[in-house]
């Protein structure tokens, strides 16, 4: 990982912990970034790498569910992990 | 309106190369293939996976092999030339025409007008209004008790309420040129994407549809959805493993060389079957205050529905292009193009979302090249 970027990554579930695969993440409000979509494996993950340092809005759209959003921050070197539980 | 001095229509695909290398400040345009589908759309089934076959071959070589036969293209120094001959003034710009789309509100062009005229220096300033702060979701809130600046930084740039609209009639032009891309990485994580129809086989996208730093470079397939609309594919889907973009990206990671392309199997002409964009390099002159469309499949609505949205650019810079328009992740790779006493120009390929201004990469004479190069192998 760039000394220069950092990384988000997290796990999307329901509401009872368990999680949720094919669901759509992305990033939102926040510095310049690539404005393509996750999709999270069958494990519910999903990884944003090489971002900027910032305030993130990070949106998950799983199907079927309403869409969710959530705030990260990303700091240079470092990896900021979500656990985003759905309902 | 501006006078394109080079002009190529349809299929045809050569003789001009060696003229792109003139001066940014004269247009540069090929136009794309219209075709009528008159009768019920044919069904094309997935072909399979291209499998490479050489024993202990990995995918990463196998694309090195593609890239052997030319996927990376070293655009060198003819960018600067061009840099420098689109600010030495050009052809006049024209406004271009917003599409046509039900429910889409023109006024919303009339606001982005008087964001229009910058070209370098301090960003635009913005609306100030963004729904999402008062849905009560608790992010923001939480936001504006720790971080009160931040606050304040974002709601300044955040485009006002979400008003893009829902393509419905995917068939139609110029939608089915548009793609959903359904895309694996090296390391098999699955992501979504935009491409459009250039030609019978080549679809033009964000480089980073096609190869992705973080994910193990050459992404491992991709699969092609021509006016796809939620769970219905009018025409089928191919799935391609061949790709191109330009070393500029693959290994400089410059967002200004962010773009690359999809061949598909010969097999899945749907160029032919469905007409393509033209697309056109044009001088920032030209740009400024050009009506922008744009339109991809975003991943934060309803899976593979396909969204417009239209504004004017704020900004023209040498290699990208900002503006206002409402987008979200999975439509990199999605045309920005002008629409224009009936022609439809693609002008950019959109990439990057940011709280300053999403923004494409400019179809500047290298990348207009480029595009040609891949059009023609995918013929």
């Amino acid at each position: 990982m760039s000394r220069l970027h950092g990384t988000i990554e997290g796990v999307v579930s329901d509401a009872a912990g368990t999680p949720i695969g094919d669901a759509a993440v992305m990033l939102g409000e926040g510095p310049e970034h690539p404005d393509i979509a996750a999709i999270t494996s069958g494990g519910g993950t999903f990884s944003f790498a090489g971002l900027e340092p910032g305030e993130y809005e990070v949106i998950v759209n799983p199907a079927g569910a309403p869409t969710t959003r959530v705030t990260a921050r990303v700091d240079a070197g470092r990896v900021s992990r979500l656990q985003i539980r759905i309902g | 309106m501006s006078s394109p001095t080079k002009t190529e229509r349809g299929r045809k695909s050569s003789g001009t190369t060696a003229e792109s290398a003139e001066s940014d400040a004269v247009d540069q345009l090929e136009e794309g293939l219209i075709t009528t589908v008159t009768t019920a759309p044919t069904i094309q089934v997935p072909v399979p996976v291209k499998v490479f076959s050489v024993v202990g071959m990995d995918e990463a070589r196998a694309h090195d092999a593609v890239a052997s036969d030319g996927t990376e293209v070293d655009e060198g120094p003819e960018t600067d030339r061009l840099d420098e001959g689109a600010e030495s003034g050009g052809v006049g710009g024209a406004p271009g025409d917003l599409e046509e789309v039900a429910g889409f509100d023109e006024r919303i062009l009339e606001r982005s007008a008087q964001e229009t005229g910058v070209v370098t220096g301090e960003a635009p300033a913005l609306d100030a209004w963004y729904a999402e702060f008062m849905d009560g979701n608790g992010a923001a809130v939480r936001l504006a008790q720790h971080q009160p600046e931040m606050v304040q930084q974002i709601a300044e740039v955040v485009i006002g309420a979400d008003d893009r609209v829902r393509i419905t009639n995917t068939t139609a032009m110029p939608w089915r040129w548009i793609c959903a891309l359904r895309i694996t990485a090296a390391n098999n994580t699955n992501w979504i994407g935009t491409g459009w129809l250039v030609g019978p086989r080549t679809v033009i996208t964000a480089g980073h549809c096609v190869f992705m730093h973080n994910q193990g470079g050459w992404v491992k397939r991709v699969e092609v959805i021509p006016a796809c609309n939620g769970a219905q594919r009018p025409y089928g889907s191919a799935t391609a493993t061949s790709f191109r973009s330009v070393t500029g990206w693959t290994q400089g990671s410059n967002r200004s060389y962010d773009y690359g392309a999809i061949i598909l199997p010969s097999a899945n002409k749907y160029g032919n079957q469905l007409g393509y964009f033209g697309y056109a390099s044009l001088s920032t002159t030209s740009l400024m205050g050009l009506t922008l469309n744009l339109s991809g499949y975003p991943g934060d609505k309803p899976s593979g529905t396909q969204w417009f949205h239209a504004r004017k650019a704020t900004l023209v810079l040498p290699r990208s292009i900002v503006y206002n328009i409402d987008t979200a992740g999975g439509q990199s790779g999605a045309p920005v193009w002008r629409y224009l006493n009936g022609q439809r120009h693609v002008v950019g390929i959109h990439t990057n979302g940011s709280q300053l201004g999403n923004s494409a990469t400019r179809i500047v004479s290298g990348v207009f090249n480029n595009i040609k190069t891949w059009k023609a192998q995918g013929m």
